[in-house]
């Protein structure tokens, strides 16, 4: 088995040897090459140094009191049982003039092209005439109308040719002519 | 103490107990996550706060198949961190410290408090998510494809963002460190 290995991947392995999550077969190449270079072994050992310090000290950074993580919880009670309005509040005004101005941006021009289809529309719509003569309706005119049609009729009536009815009741002419015997 | 599952399912049915079993059993190390991160208390305050409010109003989409509990609650805590750190500088304060242990005579607790500040300004000079990757390592413990998860990366771009913020504090606490050993020996002697 090959456990050769350069300094600059030695290097790039020691995190993960330290922290021990490198398979074996890597680990054991960084182990002897840690046994056998100096270099390496003094930056191993310095990050090892610096790792425990910081696995010491990171966690004592930003503990809190019970008070405090009381009062958070008061708020986050709160908070679940009224949620406050301070989403808005806590936008600048310039914001809401910016939103307001490109509301008014954006429906400027459909109200435009809405008008201008109205327009083209109404154009496009024909025209009524305009009467030429105004006819004056009077009684006298419509009692002449009446008569006329009266007339009319009556001779309509004469015209027209005598409807018998038949004299079986559910009577109905033969059209086909077929003749049975 | 029930698993996370079961509070889970109590909270989806209306027990008002299960949101204060999550929180008593979340909300230390989420401030810590916030307070790390954004390295102010009132920043910290409210993003746990949001954070807190979110999950809860959206435990229903939670899905334990998907991601631990703790890992959804750090995405969301995470997502809000970064909103806080691009819109303000970081800034320090390192007026509030533990207090120290009554066994811990006062040279130890002075050294014991250089260090945890040494390692607080290396971390604030850090790049933002060099130091989240950092803060969710070392002061949480997650894996690689944890980070991964919650820093929403592949787990390779995880390890290497660890790696360079190692190398990186490596570079500023080194002089500190050594400064603080030379200050314990003194001490001791």
């Amino acid at each position: 088995m090959n456990l050769h290995l350069n300094c600059n991947d030695c290097r790039g392995f020691l995190p993960a040897y330290i922290s021990r999550t490198l398979p074996p077969l890597p680990r054991q190449k960084v182990a002897a090459h840690l046994d056998s270079c100096e270099t390496c072994y003094a930056a191993y050992v310095q990050q090892r140094d610096i790792e425990r310090e910081l696995t010491q000290q990171v966690p004592l950074i930003g503990r809190a009191d019970s008070p405090r993580l009381n009062r958070i919880w008061t708020a986050v009670q709160g908070e679940m049982a009224c949620p406050r309005r301070a989403a808005l509040r806590r936008i600048p005004a310039r914001y809401h003039l910016v939103t307001i101005v490109a509301i008014v941006g954006l429906l400027l021009p459909s109200l435009g092209f809405q008008a201008l289809r109205q327009r083209q529309m109404a154009l496009a719509l024909p025209v009524q005439p305009t009467p030429t003569e105004t006819i004056e309706v009077t009684s006298q005119a419509v009692a002449m109308a009446t008569a006329e049609c009266a007339c009319w009729l009556e001779a309509a009536s004469a015209e027209a040719p005598e409807f018998t009815v038949p004299a079986q009741p559910n009577y109905a002419p033969n059209i086909s002519g077929t003749q049975v015997p | 103490m029930d698993n996370v599952e079961n509070i889970i399912a109590r909270c989806l049915q209306g027990d008002q107990a299960g949101f204060a079993a999550l929180y008593d059993q979340f909300a230390p190390g989420l401030y810590r996550l916030c307070y790390s991160l954004v390295l102010n208390r009132e920043d910290a305050e409210d993003v746990t706060q949001e954070s807190f409010v979110y999950a809860f109003k959206n435990l229903h989409r939670y899905n334990a198949r998907l991601s631990a509990f703790k890992t959804w609650l750090y995405t969301i805590a995470i997502c809000r961190c970064r909103n806080i750190y691009r819109r303000q500088k970081p800034v320090l304060n390192l007026s509030h410290f533990l207090p120290a242990p009554k066994s811990d005579t006062p040279e130890a607790s002075l050294a014991r408090v250089s260090a945890k500040e040494a390692v607080e300004t290396a971390l604030a000079a850090l790049n933002p998510r060099l130091r989240e990757a950092i803060v969710l390592r070392y002061g949480h413990g997650l894996t690689f494809r944890e980070i991964a998860e919650v820093m929403d990366c592949p787990p390779k771009t995880a390890e290497s963002r660890v790696r360079l913020g190692h190398d990186a504090l490596r570079g500023m606490l080194g002089p500190a460190g050594q400064g603080l050993l030379d200050e314990l020996v003194s001490f001791a002697g």
